[in-house]
């Protein structure tokens, strides 16, 4: 299988690889309203608001979390949120991102430019990629 | 920062007048220095070269010179590095920086980003990411420019070059070559082509001209010709976060590329995978851009028409009216013209012709699309095969031969959406106020996409508009971009 990451891409800047624009929801939403969401718009992870600031993160695994700990669906997305923003610029290199994302355990970074979100970056894009690569041997008869 | 933008002077055939009062208009000003585009002289001779050395020694600002066509003509080039300077190179200041490279193949009018030149641009890029400012220049125009003729000079891979310039947050490029002056917002980029400085060789009776560009918070572009003044200021968008709870208009399945036949050309497996999913999807509108059937054969539209069973827009590909396709797509497809709804609007348009696979929209669909431009739908889509941008990963061929006044008309119209469907790579851009979406090839084993045949979900929100993609074989989505609505 050939590797996604290449020692040459490894040094591209993740302004590369992130996507653009980030999807917010306000954290006073049920959990279920933003499990909703999270199907509609096909993403795992939300950014949480609070008069269209960022004041948190929401993923698929913080609600699987919320859920296991008994917290109803009805229950506001503030409460399973995580507070602690994990981001960086849009200029680090994808290895260094990689590795922060590996020292954090969490699937989703948020991109920042001149001190401004700007996009998110998720491992599950580059899944996809491999994924198809993948595919492609499998299928390939 | 101001800069003084000039191109094409083509010596010896200038207009002296033209050039005199340019040329004392730059001194006359605070600009920090020049930047000609290319085209400095006409057949690359000595003669030329000398003579226009000698008239640009009366300009007082420092001055880059960046190599077009007509200087490479007669092995030109070299006469150009040992008289004017490098083909390629960096000017740096404190906060910006200015890469300019060589674009010209020897003795052709296309242009190119060569190999080598594209890794030196990548390299500079990385290198530079954090100026505040930057600004990247060659000869040849990067999209199809208004008013030029037929489109078949862009840059050979002008597609990979947009690409890289977006992803990597260039705010200006600037060009030359048209002899026709015109600006475009392509997301936060902002293309730039000049106008001839003072040469004779003008499009439509137009007067000579240049540009001059401000560069602070924003950014602004006067373009002067010998009789009037043109400003536009660019601001770079703010808009990053998108609320979910902006209420759904509607949703819009895009498809391309289906290469219906009996060979295995065609990939039955994606095919029905794919349909599978988007009836899952629940669109309000399935839009299937062209290439139905890998040839327009009768046994092909046949097996086609037993596999769509949705109510389905088709737009003809150069594929689908092939051999006896002419007949047949609209015996089996029927070619609308128009869907319009209070809600949205769209327009269908024929852009491929009979067995070439070079598209054009023409005069009489481009009246047409000002008829329905004036039509009072909320959101106005235009939907036709070839594409109107370059598209990464793809050589320019895809491109409409009338692009530069297509581009032209649907922008200055504020059509909301274009869907186009050629070159097998899927791509979403901004250009202008107008969002371009391509789709890649659905279910045909030739595609270009590292992500693998796929097709487009575009969903139009209240406020803004988000386009994902989705795997043929495995359904798995991503998103290729959110767009705030104006
Ligand atoms: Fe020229
Ligand atoms: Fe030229």
């Amino acid at each position: 299988m050939k590797l996604f990451l290449n020692v040459e891409k490894a040094r591209i800047p993740i302004k590369q690889f992130m996507t653009r624009g980030i999807m917010g929801i306000d954290k006073n939403e049920t959990i279920k309203n933003a499990c909703k969401k999270m199907i509609e718009f096909g993403i795992s992870s939300l950014a949480v608001l609070e008069n269209e600031k960022i004041v948190g993160f929401l993923t698929k695994k913080d609600i699987i979390d919320g859920i296991a700990k008994g917290f109803s669906v009805d229950e506001k997305i503030k409460k399973i949120m995580s507070k602690n923003l994990v981001f960086c610029d849009s200029s680090v290199p994808i290895e260094e991102v990689l590795n922060i994302m590996a020292n954090f355990q969490v699937r989703h970074i948020l991109i920042k430019e001149k001190g401004e979100f700007i996009g998110i970056f998720s491992l599950k894009d580059i899944i996809d990629l491999q994924k198809f690569n993948l595919e492609t041997q499998i299928s390939s008869d | 920062m101001k800069i003084a933008h000039i191109s094409d002077t083509h010596f010896p055939h200038i207009i002296k007048e033209s050039f005199d009062r340019t040329v004392e208009m730059i001194n006359n000003s605070d600009v920090d220095f020049v930047i000609h585009t290319g085209d400095l002289v006409d057949r690359g001779y000595l003669r030329e070269y000398e003579e226009a050395i000698k008239a640009f020694s009366m300009v007082k600002k420092p001055i880059i010179f960046v190599p077009g066509n007509h200087d490479g003509k007669n092995v030109g080039l070299k006469l150009f590095e040992n008289l004017i300077g490098p083909l390629s190179g960096v000017k740096e200041g404190k906060d910006y920086v200015i890469l300019y490279l060589n674009s010209v193949i020897p003795d052709m009018n296309e242009g190119r980003i060569s190999n080598s030149s594209f890794l030196w641009l990548k390299e500079k890029l990385r290198k530079y990411i954090d100026k505040r400012i930057k600004i990247v220049s060659f000869h040849h125009h990067l999209v199809p420019v208004p008013n030029t003729g037929r489109e078949r000079n862009v840059l050979f891979n002008s597609g990979d070059v947009i690409d890289i310039l977006i992803k990597y947050g260039v705010n200006l490029v600037l060009s030359g070559h048209k002899h026709y002056p015109n600006i475009y917002q392509l997301e936060d980029l902002l293309i730039v082509n000049a106008g001839t400085m003072c040469s004779v060789k003008t499009r439509l009776g137009d007067k000579n001209s240049f540009n001059i560009i401000e560069i602070d918070d924003k950014i602004r572009v006067k373009t002067l010709r010998m009789d009037e003044i043109r400003e536009r200021v660019y601001t770079r968008k703010k808009e990053r976060i998108y609320n979910v709870e902006s209420e759904k208009l509607f949703r819009i399945v895009q498809i391309a590329g289906t290469f219906i036949d009996e060979t295995d050309i065609f990939n039955k497996k994606m095919f029905l995978n794919a349909f599978k999913k988007i009836e899952e999807l629940n669109p309000d509108f399935i839009v299937h851009c062209g290439d139905i059937v890998n040839e327009g054969l009768i046994k092909n539209y046949a097996l086609a028409s037993k596999y769509f069973n949705l109510p389905i827009f088709f737009v003809p590909g150069p594929r689908d009216i092939n051999y006896l396709g002419y007949n047949l797509f609209p015996k089996y497809f029927g070619l609308k013209e128009r869907h319009i709804t209070k809600k949205v609007a769209f327009k269908f348009l024929n852009s491929s012709q009979y067995d070439s696979d070079v598209g054009v929209v023409g005069r009489g669909q481009l009246n047409k699309i000002k008829q329905f431009s004036r039509n009072l739908s909320e959101f106005k889509i235009v939907v036709l095969h070839h594409n109107l941008l370059p598209i990464e990963n793809t050589r320019e061929k895809g491109l409409l031969e009338d692009a530069g006044d297509v581009l032209y008309e649907l922008t200055r119209l504020k059509i909301d959406l274009v869907l186009t469907g050629h070159s097998s790579h899927p791509s979403a851009r901004k250009i202008e106020d107008t969002l371009i979406v391509n789709a890649n090839s659905l279910s045909c084993k030739k595609q270009r996409s590292l992500f693998g045949n796929s097709f487009n979900v575009i969903d139009v929100y209240k406020d803004f508009i988000y386009v994902s993609e989705i795997q043929s074989l495995s359904g798995s989505r991503h998103v290729l971009g959110i767009w705030k609505r104006k």
